[in-house]
């Protein structure tokens, strides 16, 4: 590479290598980095690519390695404005990595992610002015209040006079902790220190919000508000949201989209329903198909015995009060078994496709790798 | 002065500031937080208190044992002596084991990240939280302050003695401040957390020592007498001493609360017609102290010759 190409690299420094750096490693036909177009964007793919929206968040080829523990390698996708994405992974599968890196809290190995536009290597003031982050477990500080905690926070982004109290008060009201305010923050339970946790990551009004397990340790009706939140936030307020969680019927009901990772790299990537109908590609000896469930009043492990001599009937279990199976056979066929069932006298009271959950597609996409 | 010129004079020294109301806002966040946590916490209650106890009772004490002389023997630089140790106490102990503690907490309470994520840099943050000491320490002052007055109107201790007094329990304050703050930040875990205790309990016992002993002179002496020339030498020596000291802790303590080193930076990829990284490429500009090695498929890239 010559001098002034050098300082051509200098002045842009995002800029793809140029067609001497490839000859001089002597391997054609290599691009530099992801191109933006290419980057994988399940919700916008029936939109052109010149009519879509500016991203507010996007991965482009993000790694991270510990030694030679690869906990985030070449992870990419985008969001846009009012998405919500959820972020599905076995404990160990390098979520909370990759979230800390698109917080600013680390920096990547190799790859980049961007705010609003802004790279978090090189300007990561402008992103954390556009960025809320709310860690898995965050620290409560003592002798503090609720107000005086929002208080000091809407300080430390720069919020001054009528504008602070206003930040604080528009918080208190959305996160409905007004009537905690004066409450020491030690006293507040679980589900009140996460919309605390929450009203401090909205104190700046960011346009992206990281929430690394928000709902773990929760109880039922507090996930359901928290949900509630959620939902506003991406709806109303067009916020994108990353969301990580491991409560999944949960993440089913407030994503448009998920990404499923495993051992650093991501497995699939789309909206709910393409990860639900989502079956990995099987073997060409593999025998097994849909799943079907069906419960009997009766005899039910006599209907099992006589499940596992049916053809094209595979991996019979019980599942709460029903046997669930798979059949590869066609639609004549399945009514067919139907109809032989009733004939050996079980009283089926239901018989039916078992619908796909997201858990179903986690347990069949990941392999419980641990690094 | 009318209240309109005290206005505009606040205001020149406010610069842009529009109304008084605003001069809080102009405070650094870390300040405000941690002294609204520190007058609400347990340990400055007591310690107040038992300040406050404390001076009472040692001036009822040497009123009722120089009760006789009171009036003619001069006794101010006994009763000076007096409460300006009792000050003491607060001031090499109590301040930099709070500022200790509140530092070290932002490491094993979690928050430090919250905090980093802010637009508050870590200058800020450790400035915050050495102002919020020196007001502590002012407010110590306050109780005190009305009991050296009273030892100056007993005669024996000038007022500049008195001043000079106080000028170097600020000195010796702030640097022992410091030096717990900054091991405080250094604390980020256990092991570190005792060893950095060790050090402060250390530095605050050196601090007491000689700030009671310095005391002892000046207030004997009188700041005109030629023991404060040896003073001041040693004053000097002081701080040829502790100033490099300080300073090295205080460039780890900003490293402890910096969690991403802004010289480094990641390697860029390249990939294949599939996609697929084949090469890690190093920055031209950057440090890359943490070159990626991940194993088998990923080839390691050179760095190239004009880029490093």
């Amino acid at each position: 590479m010559t001098d002034s190409a050098s300082q051509s690299d200098i002045d842009n420094e995002t800029a793809l290598p140029s067609d001497d750096d490839s000859s001089s490693t002597g391997e054609p036909n290599i691009v530099a980095e992801t191109p933006p177009e290419e980057i994988p964007d399940p919700t916008m793919a029936s939109v052109p690519v010149d009519e879509r929206p500016e991203p507010t968040l996007e991965i482009r080829n993000l790694h991270r390695f510990f030694g030679k523990l690869k906990a985030v390698n070449n992870v990419s996708f985008r969001t846009y404005p009012g998405q919500v994405m959820g972020f599905i992974g076995p404990n160990g599968a390098g979520k909370t990595t990759t979230m800390r890196i698109i917080a600013t809290l680390d920096l990547p190995t190799a790859g980049d992610a961007f705010v609003c536009g802004h790279s978090v290597v090189d300007d990561p003031e402008k992103v954390r002015k556009k960025l809320g982050f709310m860690p898995d477990g965050f620290g409560k500080y003592t002798n503090m209040d609720v107000v005086e905690y929002l208080d000091f926070y809407a300080r430390a982004y720069g919020f001054k006079g009528e504008d602070r109290k206003e930040a604080v008060e528009r918080v208190l009201i959305f996160t409905e902790l007004r009537k905690m305010a004066d409450k020491p923050i030690k006293t507040l339970s679980k589900g009140m220190s996460q919309r605390l946790g929450l009203g401090r990551t909205l104190i700046h009004d960011p346009e992206v919000l990281i929430l690394d397990e928000p709902a773990a340790g929760l109880d039922p009706r507090a996930r359901v508000e928290l949900r509630e939140l959620i939902h506003l936030l991406a709806a109303d307020m067009n916020k994108t949201v990353l969301i990580s969680s491991h409560i999944l019927t949960e993440l089913g009901e407030i994503c448009d989209s998920a990404a499923i990772i495993e051992a650093g790299t991501i497995l699939v990537h789309g909206t709910i329903e393409e990860l639900k109908r989502h079956r990995p590609k099987r073997a060409a000896d593999d025998l097994s198909g849909i799943p079907l469930a069906v419960a009997v009043m009766s005899r039910s492990n006599d209907l099992r015995k006589w499940l596992l001599e049916q053809p094209y009937v595979t991996h019979v279990a019980p599942a709460a009060n029903r046997l669930v199976f798979e059949f590869a056979g066609d639609d004549a066929q399945r009514a067919d078994l139907l109809k032989r069932m009733i004939g050996q006298g079980f009283a089926v009271t239901e018989f039916a496709g078992k619908s796909e959950t997201l858990e179903d597609a986690f347990m069949s996409i990941t392999e419980g790798i641990v690094q | 002065m009318s209240s309109g010129s005290l206005r505009r004079w606040l205001q020149w020294g406010l610069g842009e500031s529009e109304n008084l109301a605003d001069f809080p806002d102009r405070w650094n966040p870390m300040f405000v937080r941690e002294l609204r946590r520190m007058l609400k916490s347990r340990s400055f209650s007591i310690t107040f208190l038992l300040l406050l106890i404390t001076c009472w009772g040692a001036a009822v004490y040497l009123v009722l044992v120089y009760q006789d002389s009171i009036s003619y023997s001069e006794s101010g630089p006994m009763f000076s002596r007096c409460f300006f140790t009792i000050l003491a106490f607060p001031l090499c102990f109590v301040v930099p084991m709070t500022l200790f503690a509140a530092a070290a907490e932002e490491h094993s309470d979690n928050t430090l990240e919250v905090l980093t994520i802010t637009t508050l840099d870590t200058s800020k943050i450790l400035n915050g939280y050495f102002w919020m000491g020196m007001a502590h320490a002012g407010i110590y002052y306050c109780a005190v302050v009305p009991f050296a007055c009273f030892s100056y109107l007993l005669g024996g201790v000038g007022l500049l003695d008195l001043v000079a007094s106080l000028a170097f329990t600020v000195f010796f304050t702030a640097i022992v401040a410091c030096w717990g703050l900054m091991l405080g930040a250094c604390a980020s875990g256990p092991i570190k957390r005792a060893f950095c205790l060790f050090l402060t309990m250390v530095g605050e016992v050196i601090c007491f020592t000689i700030l009671t002993s310095v005391l002892f002179l000046l207030i004997g002496t009188g700041i005109f007498s030629s023991d404060s020339i040896s003073l001041l030498g040693g004053l000097v020596c002081f701080l040829v001493f502790t100033a490099p000291i300080l300073a090295i802790v205080t460039g780890i303590a900003r490293q402890h609360f910096q969690l991403v080193d802004p010289i480094i930076k990641p390697y860029r990829v390249q990939l294949d017609d599939k996609g697929n990284v084949t090469k890690f490429i190093a920055r031209y500009n950057a440090l890359q102290v943490r070159p990626p090695s991940p194993p088998g498929e990923i080839p390691m890239a050179a760095p190239r010759e004009n880029e490093t």
